[in-house]
């Protein structure tokens, strides 16, 4: 069994594993601070048109700001899927090349 | 006497390369419970069942905020609305907390109860705009983005298990 190169293969699999989560995560924080922002000042123009009054405007922009608490969490899952796939990936890996060294499927 | 040692050594050489298969075997980690079918379906369902009422109920306003659509006022039908969508919730929260490695699937189930607390109580004061249920739309999001990450891991792990054993 080649170390070095079973070590670069757990690499680079944990390395694609986990690429696929971080673009999922730059996309959904870019747009969900991004809409955030346009909401705010919606909400102030609804208030100016007095569409709406200021007490539900302080009601509806509290809501927003907790609703980030939430983008977090699911920002938090996705992070946590990605080491485990990474590690997950890696372990494979190294499963392949020891039952390839073994030529049984030991594992 | 040194016979008796060799035995012992060989012994303990044959237990650990035993034991080897079965540690590889145990090795996965999991920091993330397993994709639930049922959870996904009643996050989807709730997301119908307000973007249905918020058709409804909220007004629509142009780029001034001005109304160009009217709303429907706070209601008793309103209020039946915003009842069942907090034990829809109820009900996806008590299936989360069965689960192990769920925490923030379990906060966000939490939370999104407090957003319909707050949008009724913004609709008891006046009209409602798209705009009201904002916050509510972000956990609602949140909530599905959960379920698809939990999706991805369950099918991409079908994938390699498949491609591993295919090789």
């Amino acid at each position: 069994m080649d170390f070095k190169n079973t070590l670069e293969k757990m690499l680079a699999a944990a390395r694609i594993a986990a690429g696929a989560h971080w673009n999922v995560v730059s996309d959904y924080l870019e747009k969900e601070y991004e809409e955030k922002k346009k909401e705010d000042e919606t909400i102030a123009l609804e208030v100016a048109a007095s569409t709406k009054t200021p007490t539900q405007a302080k009601i509806e922009l509290q809501s927003v700001k907790d609703s980030l608490e939430d983008v977090r969490l699911a920002l938090t899952v996705e992070a946590k899927a990605a080491a485990q796939e990474a590690i997950n990936a890696a372990l494979e890996v190294l499963r392949s090349a020891v039952n390839s060294a073994a030529k049984v499927a030991i594992l | 006497m040194r016979t008796r040692n060799s035995v012992w050594i060989a012994r303990r050489v044959f237990s650990l390369l035993a034991l080897l298969p079965l540690l590889f075997a145990s090795c996965s980690v999991l920091f993330v419970s397993p994709y639930d079918e049922v959870t996904d379906r009643a996050a989807t369902d709730l997301v119908t069942k307000t973007e249905i009422f918020l058709v409804r109920y909220a007004a629509t306003t142009d780029e001034t905020g001005q109304i160009v659509r009217r709303g429907k006022p706070y209601d008793a039908e309103a209020a039946s609305f915003y009842s069942e969508a907090r034990g829809a919730a109820a009900a996806m929260l008590l299936r989360s907390e069965q689960k192990d490695k769920n925490a923030e699937e379990i906060q966000i189930v939490r939370n999104l109860s407090t957003r319909y607390d707050q949008l009724e109580a913004s609709h008891r004061l006046g009209p409602i705009t798209k705009t009201s249920a904002a916050g509510l739309h972000r956990t609602l999001r949140a909530l599905v983005q959960v379920q698809l990450t939990k999706k991805h891991i369950g099918t991409s792990k079908e994938a390699t298990s498949a491609s591993a054993s295919n090789s």
